[in-house]
């Protein structure tokens, strides 16, 4: 029996491979030379400085650097929420590449409701509506759901983030680590494949940021979301599949952590991990 | 709606029954917070009546109530013991839980001090997020009446544009469109211009006269004494309860 479950094991295993090796041959998201430059009265300021960077599905990076930086300006540009100057974003979702800054603004919002969940700093749930409420209202948006289904979903997506018995509270009500899970459910509520988090741990305390982060390392690993997340907390840079670094403007790599492989095998790695946790749980 | 009226001295008689011109009753109302440190009364039993097309003020120190005040008007806290009447409905037993959102999309708009806009989506998108959870008008018809609220407060231009590409000031007037949606006959602001420049602010604050001209009750608590001047009444509150509440008798 041990060694049944094990040739299974086996199998499974070789085959998340094969399927990691298959799908990391594209990217997601891929930025080529991207570059922003805003005007102020006090003359030009190049805030992004020819960034490229390619993030493959499944990937949970961290994007690390000071205030000032640039992460921020890097994922308005990922989310489209703000015009780039110069270069390209493309989003490989569901097959078809998707050049962000090429849409029309009607097209993006219906777009990035179903391709990207952003999670902020500042929470942002609408404080007169319940968490409940404030799940389904991006499900409402995108109009994938009927209301008992989004209702339904909205519970399901509390129950992961492990706080359905709120449910029907108002914001106000529930602590901000409490607040930023139901942001988090939110993000997920037209289950897009991926999620953008801006300092989503800036204004909690240290215990409550680290269980944050868990929810979003379990993501990554039963879901297979793939995640950007902008931080200037550097202890959490060995947390991250790989983590990145932005200084005036300028993103480069992080030196390798000791025993850390590549960053191709360092996927290849997060992959069958997901796969095999996907198994376990069924 | 109703027509402008010289304002008396003191606020008003409180009624037993709520009387078809006033727009807010408040009937004795206590709230009391428990925590580890013990128990702690925020509201003392408050009695308000403010009619239909006031334009209030409601002042008071940080720690005074006034917030708290508001939140049992909007329905957001529960009082521990005492009446609201909004509109001739008590909206703790007259709506229930499961309806109180889609009640208050309906009946009431509310602006926040920091606009709390949806950053992912378009000022317009921002405008018609009530009308979702009030479940009003046709699907259709939901793009042109947030962007008749839109050209209300002065941002048509800017209906597609999202929040974080216009400046705080605007963000608040696309705050105060959103509160405006559904055509709400009452606005609760909590320091509505807490977080905006002296200009920015006067724009607010010339909106919610204009406002309040057109029939609309307008209700703001604010920590701004230079504010208070601007409205037709102003109600101080210290320690729970109110301690102050006179006329502005200058209105045009």
């Amino acid at each position: 029996m041990r060694k049944f479950l094990r040739g299974i094991f086996k199998i499974i295993y070789s085959l998340a491979i094969k399927m990691k090796a298959k799908s990391s041959t594209q990217n997601l998201i891929e930025l080529r030379d991207v570059v922003k430059t805003y005007s102020t009265a006090a003359g030009d300021f190049t805030a992004l400085k020819r960034v490229n960077l390619q993030i493959g599905a499944g990937e949970f990076v961290g994007i690390l650097g000071k205030s000032g930086a640039g992460k921020s300006t890097l994922l308005n540009m990922i989310t489209g929420v703000d015009h780039l100057s110069e270069g390209e974003v493309v989003i490989h979702s569901n097959g078809s590449p998707i050049s962000v800054h090429k849409k029309n603004e009607d097209e993006i919002a219906l777009w990035r409701g179903q391709t990207m969940g952003v999670v902020f700093q500042s929470f942002q749930l609408l404080p007169m509506l319940t968490l409940v409420e404030n799940i389904t209202l991006p499900m409402d948006l995108c109009g994938n759901f009927n209301p008992k289904q989004s209702r339904q979903r909205a519970l399901d997506l509390l129950r992961l983030v492990e706080i359905e018995e709120h449910a029907d509270k108002l914001p106000a009500f529930i602590s901000g680590g409490q607040q930023q899970r139901v942001a988090i459910a939110r993000a997920l509520a037209n289950d897009p494949p991926i999620l953008i988090a801006d300092e989503p741990t800036g204004s909690l305390d240290s215990l409550t940021a680290d269980h944050i982060f868990e929810v979003f390392e379990r993501l990554v690993a039963d879901q297979g979301k793939t995640i950007v997340m902008v931080t200037h907390d550097e202890s959490l840079s060995t947390r991250f599949s790989r983590a990145m670094r932005i200084t005036d403007g300028e993103l480069a790599s992080l030196p390798e952590r000791s025993g850390a492989q590549t960053k191709g095998d360092n996927e290849a790695d997060l992959n069958p991990k997901r796969k095999l946790s996907w198994w376990r749980r069924k | 709606m109703t027509p402008r009226r010289p304002k008396g001295k003191s606020g008003s008689h409180h009624h037993a029954m709520s009387s078809p011109e006033a727009m807010i009753d408040l009937h004795g109302v206590v709230k009391r917070f428990k925590n580890a440190a013990g128990e702690f009364t925020v509201l003392k039993g408050v009695d308000l009546t403010i009619k239909r097309g006031e334009f209030v003020s409601i002042v008071g120190k940080s720690g005074s109530g006034k917030s708290t005040l508001l939140n049992m008007i909007t329905g957001i806290d529960h009082p521990t013991d005492g009446k609201v009447v909004i509109g001739g409905t008590d909206i703790y037993t007259g709506v229930s839980e499961s309806q109180r959102s889609k009640w208050r999309g309906r009946n009431l708009g509310i602006v926040f001090q920091f606009f709390q806009l949806l950053p992912m989506l378009t000022l317009l998108e921002n405008a018609m997020l009530p009308m979702d959870y009030a479940d009003m008008y046709d699907f259709d018809e939901r793009p042109k009446h947030a962007m008749d609220m839109l050209k209300l407060v002065g941002l048509e231009k800017f209906a597609n544009k999202l929040p974080v590409l216009v400046s705080t000031g605007q963000q608040q007037l696309a705050a105060i469109a959103r509160a405006l949606a559904c055509d709400p006959p009452l606005l609760a602001a909590d320091e509505p211009t807490g977080n905006l420049d002296t200009k920015s602010a006067n724009i607010i604050i010339d909106l919610f006269e204009e406002l309040a001209r057109r029939g609309k009750t307008v209700l703001m608590v604010t920590h701004d004494p230079s504010l208070t001047s601007r409205t037709t009444r102003n109600i101080t509150i210290a320690d729970g309860l109110i301690v102050g509440d006179s006329a502005n008798g200058k209105r045009k």
